[in-house]
């Protein structure tokens, strides 16, 4: 592990430390971490505040680098890193969004409780796992190619539903309608089309994950009834993203990045943070690229979605609609957005990457569907396979101080190596049988990285959140079963 | 020792040595394969090719092992044993391996890229060996 950060710190309250811009040089503004007292010594036994100041360096950012309390160390920027900047003068940091371009969850409902599921869990499980392409080395089975492909990074989620893969009603209960606009295949490399295509419609591995859930308890009954959520509900969680299409768009353009910084005189603390003017040729090429990878991702969930149903109907012979299976919400955790702000009572079009964090608005806002509007946007949090997972709901102080950002999950603090160290695949397979928790994968031995002692627990994030009133509790789902890559 | 797996939050620091700069190379693309697999598993049936040029050492260390990412990717193929030559920031490389086979081979971990964030390069004159450190997005 890194070593532990011994750097300036200032409390600004319970849930907010403060990195001033004295602490290091080039910072142009301070750094902001939400942590209570045990999460920031927490956050601290790494190096990811360092890299929170350094965000701070980068031209045109305004108000603060931010870091929510799932915080931990990544590289460029840390995970649960949020930064604004300035579109008339500011760069974009490809190191600001990650490799996993549109990385992010989507929950569907059902009107099955817990007791209608259990019984045919492991049935249930069984076919999504063999409809869904998932783990390490495997293929889709869509063959989706040249012109058709370029569909996909255009259309997004709707490529998907126009080619039977879903309801049109799916797309209004998504980020951007499943569809970013922006998007243009030809500052797409013949390489990142290689990487992509074969991957559309897969799970892929690591921390990804298909889980079936049920809801265990509603802290706001209204909202929860708004979002269609009762307690004993059965709901799906999925996590995955643009699999190795985007890893090969960020690859390519960290490149183009390392070439800007010259040609633009930008110093940085970091050369993972490699960056352009959002205004400069390579800012908007690496821009149209990263909304292609962002629309890959919705359709690959859109897809995910599609089969998941399909499951459903088979294990339990009723069709999907009469299953209530429809999307609550389908949400982004690596992503740059062009978005408006309010900085010092004025209106100012920014450029928020949201790396490891959660777009999270408050009611009435535009940007929202409109059947939340009148409440505000759910925020899908995913837990840890053993511990729970939790759907919140943006606010007004959200769009005030994190520029409409809360966080996107528990957080690492142990290592890959450290936690096959401390447990094994096996012992973790036979701890979450005992919670009742059935998993399937193709990878035993992977899972001891992903156990519940690797991250940090999802409760002590959440109260941060809630806390500092960047979002609110609306339901805590514990997991049934998983289906991890 | 030809390369050693550090530990990283998220992701796995990779420390690659070499008495030379070829030798660095094709360590450090052992440790990648390692990453990926176990190499001991991948026959070196088959011979590739690849080539990448760079704009510096660095650069070209990082887009070596890029193309690497991509080449396991899109082709489907494990390698275990490397040979490359380095003339002026250009990298001709053969990789010898076999194709990607369920029933024989076990993907520990799939690699997203290779990043910048804490890489170097040096050269240690007084144990003359040559030594690499890159954090890689798993």
């Amino acid at each position: 592990m890194g070593d532990k950060w011994t750097g300036l710190l200032r409390k600004l309250d319970d849930f907010r430390y403060e990195i001033p811009r004295e602490y290091k040089n080039g910072m142009r503004v301070p750094g902001i971490i939400y942590a209570d007292k045990e999460m920031i010594e927490i956050v601290c036994q790494d190096q990811s505040p360092e890299q929170v100041a350094n965000v701070a360096t980068l031209p045109g950012i305004v108000k603060y680098s931010l870091a929510m309390p799932d915080i931990h160390w990544g590289y460029g920027f840390p995970i649960g890193g949020v930064a604004a900047t300035r579109v008339e003068d500011g760069v974009i940091s490809p190191g600001g969004v990650g490799y996993d371009i549109n990385c992010g969850t989507r929950l569907l409902l059902t009107n099955l409780t817990v007791d209608e599921v259990k019984p045919k869990l492991s049935e249930l499980l069984n076919a999504i796992f063999v409809n869904v392409p998932s783990g390490l080395g495997s293929e889709g089975k869509l063959k989706v190619k040249g012109k058709e492909f370029d569909q996909v990074l255009l259309k997004g989620a709707r490529w998907a539903v126009e080619n039977g893969y879903g309801w049109a009603e799916d797309l209004e209960r998504i980020e951007e309608n499943g569809a970013m606009e922006g998007a243009d295949p030809a500052v797409i490399s013949a390489k990142a089309r290689e990487r992509g295509a074969p991957q559309l419609g897969t799970l892929g591995s690591g921390n990804h994950f298909i889980e079936i859930q049920r809801v265990q308890k509603i802290f706001d009954p209204e909202i929860a009834k708004i979002f269609g959520l009762f307690e004993d509900q059965v709901t799906i969680l999925i996590h995955t993203g643009s699999r190795g299409f985007g890893h090969q768009v960020c690859t390519d353009y960290i490149s183009v990045m390392m070439s800007a910084i010259k040609k633009y005189n930008i110093s940085l603390p970091d050369r993972q943070l490699a960056c352009a003017p959002i205004e400069s040729s390579e800012g908007k090429n690496y821009f149209s690229a990263m909304v292609c990878a962002a629309n890959y991702a919705w359709a690959n969930r859109q897809c995910i979605t599609h089969w998941i149903r399909e499951s459903f109907e088979v294990v339990f012979r009723r069709g999907a609609h009469k299953l209530g299976l429809v999307v609550l919400y389908d949400v982004a955790h690596n992503i740059a957005k062009m978005e408006t702000h309010n900085l010092d009572g004025e209106d100012v079009r920014v450029c928020v990457h949201r790396k490891g964090a959660t777009r999270a608005f408050p009611k009435d806002h535009p940007e929202i569907p409109e059947v939340y509007r009148e409440v505000g946007q759910p925020v899908i949090i995913p837990g840890d396979m053993g511990r729970a997972s939790y759907i919140l709901v943006g606010t007004e102080k959200a769009m005030e101080t994190t520029f409409g950002s809360t966080c996107h999950g528990a957080g690492r603090v142990m290592s890959r190596a450290g936690a096959k160290r401390s447990t094994t695949g096996r012992e973790v397979l036979t701890e979450l049988a005992e919670k009742g928790i059935m998993v399937k994968t193709d990878n035993i031995k992977g899972l001891a990285e992903e156990a519940s002692e690797a991250y940090k627990d999802v409760e002590r994030v959440i109260e941060i959140v809630e806390g500092s009133g960047i979002s609110k509790r609306v339901a805590r789902m514990k997991p049934m079963g998983v289906i991890k890559g | 020792m030809k390369f050693e797996l550090v530990e990283h939050t998220a992701d796995i620091g990779l420390i690659a040595y070499g008495k030379t700069v070829e030798e660095l190379f094709e360590n450090a693309s052992e440790g990648l394969f390692s990453i990926l697999t176990d190499i001991t598993k991948v026959r070196p049936l088959d011979e590739y090719k690849l080539a990448v040029s760079g704009e510096d050492l660095e650069d070209l260390f990082i887009r070596w092992l890029n193309e690497l990412i991509y080449f396991w990717e899109v082709k489907r193929v494990l390698a275990s044993r490397f040979s490359v030559n380095i003339d002026n920031n250009s990298l001709e490389g053969l990789i010898y391996g076999e194709s990607f086979d369920h029933n024989r081979h076990t993907i520990e971990h799939g690699v997203k890229a290779v990043t910048y964030y804490d890489f170097r390069i040096e050269y240690d004159k007084l144990n003359e060996i040559w030594k690499a450190k890159v954090i890689i997005d798993v």
